[in-house]
């Protein structure tokens, strides 16, 4: 296997998203199954955007490490159970409006993760991720899972997260030396929220080198629950860094004061960062 | 060592540049040492704006993990042995040209031996200009790290300029993991003479390295073999998104090597080759 296995010469073929999606010509050693949740079929080989396969599970299911699904612009599902994105699979959506993912992937279940970020290197980029249709206080994307698997060195960037009540957290931080979540927008549109309903809840202690950049979130209205854009309280971060991250309209970050690295947060209104 | 130990909330002071030095506020663990070459004393405590080290070699004799090294944007350094950087140290450089280049200089007149060594994991450089060299010199300039170590150092916004008396690579990869070259570019700024070696040298079987936007720009004269970014090992993982070819410089990855390239642009001759190493 080397990096020219697969030559896309003009690209993955879209016009507007990702520039993994956008930028060409792209050499890879893995292959990108396309998704077409209108109109594509699973039983088809996913090779092309005109033989898209329908599902995640379907593309998740083929892709393994180096490997690249991609969700057309108005890719829309909503899954029952959670799906693991295996290490060194790439979940990436197409499409933007107003700077912002179309492709959408929401999770109707009483009690599990839309997706857990299973194995090192996974990344995710360009996705929209709505309200959970049910209560649902697991985190919608998990990056590893607690005294489980690990997922070092992962990658979450460019997503949508809109909070309401029936939230959890968006991204839980469970097993993740290393990982990275950047350029992600965090927005509270519901017109209520739970107290569970946060950010990023950094969920294991002494994660090391895990960077956070270039992140926003807005409570508008109602704040996020318990006014927590992310929960680090009790995490023991060594070597973290958060950079450039935006905090409005009750959106506070709870950082566990023992720790190392750096801290870099601009507060809109009282929000504000708590050393807890 | 708590996170809320040294609160700078006016930012580090610098006005143009990375933006580690340009935002507002932080909030660190570590300390900020500043280092002047105008300016500075090196009998100075190195951590007040206007009281800076003179050397850089004075700030990372007491800088550890978590602790930053801001460069005035005037800093201009030429150095005849080998810096190596530990573990969580961050090297920040302060200043941008109107190009948005870093003024901040590190210039090495050294033989032989790597430059700048980046032993310890996430270790940072960021916004620093490497002219070319004084005198040839078959190592790096920067070297991530000696085989190993090393692991999620960070390069970014740095940039290095190629000439005949680089016979050794700009920056060069030696076994470390999950690195990361952000928005650097590596330029051949010589017009005549001998075309200088690779920018960027990976050579030696790293897994999850990611280069992004990174440019790699021939000039007039080129690389040596074209080759301004050279894969000498197989790597796992590796993701190169956003690169750009200028002006005929090619990218040679391993056969081997697993992962991705993503194109920006490409002008001139620059070409994607994959070959084993001769």
């Amino acid at each position: 296997m080397t990096m020219n296995d697969s030559v896309y010469e003009g690209g993955a073929g879209f016009s507007a998203g990702s520039p993994l999606l956008v930028d060409g010509p792209l050499y890879m050693s893995g292959t990108i199954y396309y998704l077409d949740s209108v109109n594509g079929s699973d039983s088809a080989n996913g090779l092309s955007f005109q033989t898209a396969k329908q599902t995640l599970s379907a593309g998740l299911t083929a892709a393994s490490s180096g490997d690249m699904v991609a969700l057309a612009a108005d890719f829309d599902e909503t899954l029952t159970a959670a799906l693991n994105i295996a290490a060194g699979v790439i979940l990436v959506g197409a499409g933007t409006s107003a700077g912002l993912p179309t492709a959408i992937i929401r999770i109707n279940a009483s009690s599990d993760h839309a997706l857990i970020m299973n194995g090192d290197r996974a990344e995710i980029h360009n996705i929209k991720f709505p309200v959970n249709v049910q209560a649902n206080t697991q985190g919608k994307v998990s990056v590893g899972v607690l005294a489980g698997n690990s997922s070092a060195e992962s990658l979450v960037k460019g997503c949508l997260f809109e909070v309401g009540a029936n939230d959890g957290s968006q991204i839980s931080v469970e097993d993740a030396d290393g990982t990275h979540i950047e350029d992600c927008t965090f927005n509270v549109t519901g017109t209520t929220v739970g107290t569970g309903s946060i950010g990023i809840d950094v969920r294991d202690v002494g994660i090391v080198g895990a960077v956070f950049r270039n992140l926003s979130f807005d409570g508008f209205s109602v704040g996020f629950g318990n006014a927590e854009a992310i929960d680090a309280s009790g995490s023991s971060l060594g070597r973290c860094r958060f950079e450039n991250i935006t905090v409005k309209n009750g959106s506070n970050i709870l950082i566990d004061p023992v720790g190392t690295g750096r801290i870099n947060v601009n507060g809109v209104g009282s929000s504000r960062v708590i050393f807890a | 060592m708590a996170l809320n130990t040294y609160n700078f909330p006016n930012g580090f002071g610098g006005l143009t540049g990375d933006e580690l030095v340009t935002s507002s506020p932080w909030s660190l663990s570590g300390v900020v040492y500043y280092v002047s070459t105008v300016d500075g004393d090196d009998t100075n405590a190195g951590t007040e704006q206007l009281q800076p080290f003179a050397t850089l070699a004075a700030a990372d004799a007491v800088a550890v993990a978590g602790d930053v090294i801001v460069l005035a944007d005037d800093y201009d350094e030429t150095f005849t042995s080998n810096t190596t950087i530990g573990n969580g140290i961050t090297i920040v450089g302060a200043g941008s040209d109107s190009s948005g280049n870093p003024t901040a200089k590190m210039t090495y007149n050294m033989s032989s031996g790597v430059g700048l060594t980046l032993s310890g994991s996430e270790c940072e450089l960021r916004n620093v200009l490497f002219p070319t060299r004084s005198q040839a010199n078959a190592e790096a300039r920067v070297q991530v790290a000696v085989d190993g170590g090393g692991d999620r150092a960070l390069i970014k916004g740095c940039r290095f300029e190629c000439t005949a008396t680089d016979t050794g690579a700009g920056l060069k990869l030696d076994g470390s993991s999950d690195v990361r070259i952000e928005d650097c570019s590596f330029v051949v700024t010589s017009t005549t003479g001998d075309p200088p070696e690779e920018g960027l040298l990976i050579d030696s079987g790293e897994s999850g390295v990611r280069i992004v936007d990174c440019t790699f720009d021939g000039g007039t004269l080129g690389f040596a073999d074209g080759v301004g970014l050279q894969d000498t090992s197989s790597e796992t993982l590796l993701s190169i998104d956003g690169l750009s070819l200028l002006n005929g410089a090619d990218a040679q990855f391993h056969t081997g090597s697993t992962g991705r390239i993503s194109m920006a642009s490409t002008t001139g001759s620059g070409r994607i080759k994959f070959q084993a190493p001769p």
